[in-house]
């Protein structure tokens, strides 16, 4: 059946289908990291800011969007509430990551409409099963 | 939340597979809703409402959780839940289950039952690696991974998302199987009918074709496949033979429904002719596409109705009593037999619109066949319904109808029908049951509201009574601190008066006090304590402790009563245990405690209580142990009834017994919730006059796994000794210990027989070497009888006595004897191994009690605080005099102040070596004081100790995160306060002289061992991030370059006060050095991120003084990391380079469009493939400055270096 993916999900997939991830990030470590645990499995942009970000997100339709909550200027909750708002990209979802990882913090990142929250330090299986599960959700969302 | 309840909620399955009983609780306590749980309602709506309060309900979910403690018994279950068609959407799987089937297999076999099922493993990630995860369970898409620690909301959104992406699997799955049924209903349709079918494509070709059809056409489905329609469907006009166009062309031009010509005759591949009548209809997809055409078509040559039946047919119908007519669309009645003709009174209808419209019925009954019944059989084909005509009198008659719509051929409508019924005598019978039914309802309602009125009452009284309740035990959980503080001024005031010179009298008045004040706080701390727990304010200790340890305090408590009230008290702790666990010592303490104290106090003289401390069967979580504490007595017993009672609150067995044997009625009580919340059981069990067995069970984690091993050295092994006791429980559990040491053992129940024992023995090879008896067993004379033992003897044997040696009567029993050592009883496994060991290894010392060892005298264990200069800041003056009177009384130089401001004053005047602060004092209080201390860095090593009345948990953490040292709860004892104050001043001379750590250079370190090196813990950042060692050092390469000039940016920043500034660049540091392995790194920038967030309300300068302390290790840090990845990174070691693509898409223009794409789209793996190619091709200084800042993520500015560099080498791309 179409939805129900094989074995390995996507990882098998060619390029062009590989799900699409944009992943905001303002620190060069943390996005080589990233980089490294999903590059073989999803088409990746990366964006050094929130205002870069919705800037990108004006031409392009990721499927998903990794997102860093402790950003200069524009802070991760900001990026994800004006993602929020437009309809263009409400349904996007967005999966913040970050090292401030209080309950206030985490049910915030929940109530402004993230679909999950990571927190730092992080394992890359954790990173890969988080992000099948909402591509999944969306995906069936879709369907429905 | 209101909003949200209308809607109906969605329900989901889930089962919890793992095998400690805690979790269960743990995941049910979040995920089931709980009502009295405010903050989490708030919690929940402000995530599932967007945080608005008119925002649309979201779809409440509820979760009906299961549980299997072992991964055999879970699939089992989530195998009938499936079986049953009710299946599970979601398991949390635990990964270690001994002894059965650990997390994947059961994740597997789960799976394989239930491939929907989706699974969420909660685990730390110590077992298994995500390779290994992946293959040993397939279908890893089901498969999820929480990470251990989670926040309670990361569990419950988990659960939401999981529940929803399996609900929407199903709902997939389900439409398409929907669409298969749909597809083989169709089909069977198809091949049952009457009528034949042909479909084709959009070109007119025969795509399918069903058994009528093959019948008249006389071709089979597999002869006219994909032949076109009009060579199959053979059609002549039935008046001539010409042969006629075939519609199928038209209806896929037009995409219209055409209906065959009149007089068609099919003429069969055979040669067979037919009458035939059918249309052609187009099929078209979603779009209004066309996609070809179904012909439909039926043999009428046998349509020719028998006159006769049609005859039948009208007989009957005249002869019933309802009316039947038909009707043309138009109204006009073509047919009404002799029933209708009656009763509406008229004949000749024929030709007349008379059975509708105000004339033959009332006006809303004309109304009904106007707007619903006639249009209703028009479109549907039939509509049944009541209504009412006139009786030929007039008179209303009500009667139920049918209205059917006949079709023609052609699908127009080409007649109604219609039978009507005379009801009347059945609506009257209805009338009278609606009447009756009314009265019942009416009488239903009136009962019911009167018992809501008295439910109503009930709820409002019973409510009134819970929070009285609870507003008495808040209360009382309050009034901790004002008990406290008095009976602290109490306790403390006897104890100091008691080391006085006093006259006996005045001694026995102390006495009277100082037994009836520790009396009265342990009433007060027992109703305390129960107030705590009823108002969910007991929070417990999680600290590491002795097994051994608490059972020795516990029973030598009773040492007094064992020997006033001769009762046996033995212990049995089974051997083999570990050493130490993690726990509240304190209140595991306070319950065995009871429990023995309830023992004593029903057992009468001479009896026996034994005391077992058992691992039980059950299997929990890796690293835990369950163990059974059981105490049984001999006493007097509780009848059913009391059992069913006793751990009541407020209850004693009864009346009588409370009269005789006193106590609040709280203990029990006490000791069932305490257990309750270490998630242990407790019970008791009882035969009437002759045994009570209370027992309850711990989980408790693991500190040491060593073995509590008291296996005596190899040369003491198989020695024969003989035991003594003359009761048998006491000499079996004895016998036990003694086995465990590794000795071999004859036993005794008397003096003779231990005497003639040792006289049988004497001289043969295997001598016994040591005797163990109860000094009851002596009788009056100890020395008499010890001597008769060794008469004769070559060499003493060793005797050493088992007894309670209360402290009165022990110095004395031991001059008058003549045994070389003794054992207090109960006896534990340590006290006997090292009572033999030091009897068997000097034969000739004699062996002091234990206590005497244990504890030195007071002059040299405080003698280091001797000189010490202490400032006392407490307010409330009886403290302050025992506070100084204890400190003096040692040779501590004492300063009195009265509060915090003072406190801080004095400090900044003089030396002190500590501080002891009371929390609650006037001006400034003691965490304020703290506090300001703290800041000033010449003050931030100075030792201060928190006194405080208050005995909850979190006010530690407070005085903790306040910046004291220790912490001392109210009433202050003598010993407490010494030994803290003994422990504070220890660490602080152990911290000034620790050295400092030894340079990175000065450990060996080779490319070879990538384990650790100085501030770097390689093997965990490698294993975390599941990376190898050249992407290790590929990060370690971006480190140095990004995350190093932070800390320069850090200090500009501090220059400039910053202070948002700081914070966020430490942060920075701190997310990369956590990446990196690098963990003291990480942990000197949470400390800087810490205080710039935590000391937002102090004044600017403090603050950056504050942080400016903590820069040199900081700075100390960055280096040791720096020179550590240095000698990881090989200079030459280049990262390597990707292959090379064909030669046609390396032209220079065709790489730098490419390149440029690839910046556009931010897509750094599309970006590091072309720069590779451009490094092959071009020098490496023109690269120099884009590949910086591609590696710095800055594409815009990567993007016009490009363009700068296509400029100055003449390139030209699009």
């Amino acid at each position: 059946m179409v939805y129900y993916s094989k074995p390995g999900g996507f990882m098998n997939q060619p390029q062009e289908q590989k799900p699409f991830i944009l992943i905001i990030d303002d620190n060069p470590t943390n996005l080589d990291v990233l980089i490294e645990i999903l590059q073989n499995d999803y088409r990746l942009s990366v964006a050094k800011t929130g205002k870069k970000a919705l800037e990108f997100i004006k031409n392009n339709t990721p499927d998903l969007i990794l997102l860093d909550v402790v950003m200069p200027e524009m802070d991760g909750f900001e990026v994800c509430q004006i993602l929020k708002s437009r309809p263009d990209t409400r349904s996007i979802p967005v999966i913040f990551i970050s090292s401030v990882n209080d309950a206030e913090n985490v049910s915030k990142g929940y109530a402004i409409g993230g679909s999950d929250y990571l927190s730092k330090p992080f394992v890359p299986v954790e990173v890969r099963t988080r992000i099948k599960d909402q591509l999944d959700l969306f995906k069936f969302r879709q369907f429905s | 939340m209101t909003d949200t309840l209308s809607a109906s909620p969605e329900s989901y399955k889930i089962i919890i597979i793992d095998d400690t009983k805690s979790i269960h609780d743990d995941y049910r306590k979040v995920l089931l809703p709980e009502a009295e749980n405010a903050s989490a309602a708030a919690y929940e709506s402000a995530l599932f409402t967007d945080g608005k309060k008119n925002s649309p309900a979201i779809p409440r979910v509820e979760y009906q959780i299961d549980s299997a403690l072992q991964g055999a018994e879970g699939v089992a279950m989530i195998q009938e839940a499936f079986d049953r068609d009710d299946p599970y959407a979601l398991a949390f799987i635990d990964i270690r289950m001994p002894p059965g089937w650990d997390g994947l297999k059961t994740t597997k076999k789960a799976l394989e039952i239930d491939p929907n099922l989706q699974v969420l493993i909660c685990t730390a990630f110590t077992d298994y690696s995500w390779a290994e995860i992946v293959q040993q369970i397939p279908f890893s898409n089901n498969l999820s991974i929480l990470k251990k620690p989670f926040e309670v909301i990361e569990l419950k959104q988990m659960t939401r998302s999981l529940t929803e992406k399996w609900r929407l699997i199903n709902n997939l799955k389900k439409r398409a199987r929907e669409q298969q049924k749909t597809q083989d209903y169709l089909e069977i349709t198809l091949n049952s009918i009457a009528d034949a079918v042909i479909s084709t494509d959009k070109n007119g070709r025969i795509t399918r074709m069903n058994p009528v059809a093959e019948t008249l056409t006389g071709w089979t489905k597999k002869q006219a496949k994909t032949l076109l329609l009009t060579e199959v469907f053979n059609l002549v006009d039935t008046s001539g033979s010409d042969r006629l166009l075939n519609p199928t062309k038209e209806v896929l031009k037009e995409g219209e429904i055409t209906v065959l010509p009149g007089n068609v005759t099919l003429i069969s591949k055979s040669g067979q002719k037919r009458r035939i009548a059918g249309n052609i209809a187009p099929i078209k997809d979603d779009n209004k596409n066309l996609e070809g055409a179904v012909l439909v078509f039926r043999d009428v040559t046998r349509h020719q109705k028998s006159e006769a039946d049609r005859l039948r047919l009208v007989s009957i119908l005249e002869s019933t009593s309802d009316i039947v007519a038909t009707v043309l669309p138009d109204g006009t009645i073509t047919y009404i037999n002799r029933a209708g003709k009656e009763i509406i009174g008229l004949s000749g209808v024929e030709n007349k619109k008379l059975l509708t419209g105000t004339d033959c019925q009332p006006q809303w009954a004309a109304d009904l066949m106007e707007s619903t019944a006639i249009p209703e059989a028009l479109e549907q084909g039939i509509w049944t319904g009541e209504s009412a005509i006139f009786s030929k009198n007039g008179v209303e008659i009500p009667i139920s109808q049918i209205i059917m719509a006949h079709k023609s051929e052609s699908g127009a409508i080409s007649y109604l029908s219609t039978v009507i019924r005379d009801i009347s005598e059945s609506k009257r019978a209805e009338e009278e049951i609606k009447v009756l039914n009314k009265t019942l309802e009416t009488q239903v309602i009136n009962r019911t509201a009167r018992l809501e009125a008295a439910n109503y009452q009930l709820k409002v009284a019973k409510e009134a009574a819970d929070e009285a309740t609870i507003a008495k035990s808040n209360f009382l959980a309050n009034m901790s601190h004002e008990i406290r503080t008095p009976m602290n001024g109490i306790i403390a005031a006897v104890d100091l008066a008691l080391s006085e010179p006093l006259t006996d009298k005045l001694k026995h008045y102390l006495d009277i006090i100082h037994a009836s004040g520790y009396s009265l706080l342990g009433i007060i701390n027992d109703i305390l304590d129960f107030s705590k727990i009823e108002a969910g304010k007991m929070e417990l200790e999680h600290k590491p402790f002795y097994l051994e340890e608490i059972v020795h305090t516990v029973t030598s408590l009773f040492v007094d009563k064992v020997e006033n009230k001769h009762i046996e008290l033995i212990t049995d702790i089974e051997p083999g245990l570990p050493i130490s666990f993690k726990g509240d010592p304190l209140r595991i303490q306070q319950i065995i405690t009871n429990l023995l104290s309830n023992s004593f106090k029903f057992t009468e003289e001479n009896g026996t209580i034994l005391f077992k401390v058992a691992k039980t069967q059950r299997h929990v979580e890796k690293g835990k142990i369950e163990l059974e504490f059981s105490i049984e007595d001999s006493g007097i017993g509780l009848t059913l009834e009391q059992l069913q009672r006793i751990f009541q609150p407020f209850t004693q067995a009864d009346t009588s017994t409370t009269r005789k044997y006193g106590g609040t009625g709280l203990g029990l009580s006490i000791c069932r919730q305490l257990v309750d919340m270490m998630d242990g059981n407790m019970w008791a069990e009882s035969t009437p006059g002759i045994r009570t067995n209370f027992a309850f069970t711990l989980i408790l984690e693991i500190e040491n796994q060593q073995k509590q091993n008291y296996l005596l050295p190899l040369k003491f092994r198989n020695l024969k000794a003989l035991i003594a006791d003359s009761s048998l429980s006491s000499l079996r559990i004895l016998k036990k210990l003694m086995h465990s040491l590794g000795l071999q053992t004859i036993e005794a129940t008397s003096a003779d027989e231990v005497i003639s024992i040792v006289k049988n023995n004497q001289n043969s090879s295997e001598d016994i070497k040591l005797v163990i008896m109860d000094k009851n067993l002596l009788g009056q004379h100890y020395s008499k009888t010890i001597k008769s033992i060794n008469s004769g003897n070559q060499e003493d044997i060793p005797v050493v006595l088992m007894g309670a040696f209360g402290l009165n009567n022990a110095t004395t029993d031991r001059h008058e004897s003549l045994a070389r050592g003794y054992l207090n009883k109960p006896i534990l496994a340590s006290s006997l191994f090292n009572a033999v060991l030091s009897v068997l290894d000097h034969k000739e010392a004699a062996v002091p009690l234990e206590d005497e060892t244990e504890s030195p005298p007071d002059s040299t264990v405080y003698s280091e605080l001797k000189g010490l200069n202490i400032l006392v800041a407490e307010d409330n003056p009886t403290n302050q005099d025992i506070a100084l009177a204890i400190l003096e009384n040692v040779g501590i130089e004492v300063t009195p102040v009265w509060n915090g401001l003072e406190a801080i004053k004095a400090v900044e005047s003089r030396h002190f070596d500590a501080v002891l602060m009371d929390m609650q004092m006037p001006k400034m209080d003691g965490y304020e004081a703290t506090r300001t201390i703290r800041r000033n860095p010449a003050f931030s090593d100075l030792p201060i100790i928190a006194i405080t009345a208050h005995a909850l948990k979190g006010d530690r953490e407070k005085c903790l995160s306040a910046g004291m040292n220790g912490y001392i709860t109210k009433p202050v004892s003598r010993e407490l306060l010494l030994k803290t104050l003994l422990g504070v001043i220890k660490k602080q001379s152990l911290n000034s002289e620790s050295n400092p750590p030894s340079p990175a250079s000065a450990e060996g370190f080779s490319s070879n061992t990538r384990k650790a090196v100085p501030g770097l813990n390689i093997k965990s950042a490698m294993r975390i991030l599941d990376i190898n060692f050249e992407t290790y050092q590929r990060i370690l390469r971006s480190f140095v370059k990004h995350s190093v000039p932070l800390f320069d940016r850090l200090l500009e920043a501090l220059d400039d006060e910053d202070i948002d500034q700081v914070s966020e660049l430490a942060h920075g540091i701190k997310g990369s050095a956590a990446n990196i392995g690098a963990e003291e790194l990480r942990d000197s920038a949470q400390i800087i991120e810490f205080i710039c967030k935590k000391e937002k309300n102090v004044s600017d300068q403090a603050m950056i003084n504050h942080i400016k302390s903590k820069l040199e290790p900081f700075q100390a840090e960055i280096k040791r990391v720096i020179s550590s990845i240095q000698t990881l990174l090989d200079p030459s070691d280049n990262p390597p380079v990707n292959p090379l693509p064909p030669a046609d898409e390396r032209t220079i223009p065709s790489v730098f469009t490419l390149l440029a794409d690839a910046l556009n789209q931010a897509s750094p793996l599309d970006i590091k493939n072309q720069i590779n190619i451009l490094q092959h091709q071009l020098p490496a200084e023109n690269l120099e400055t884009i590949n910086s800042k591609i590696e710095d993520y800055d594409y815009e500015a990567a993007l016009l270096e490009l363009e700068r560099l296509a400029k100055d080498l003449n390139v030209s791309y699009s």
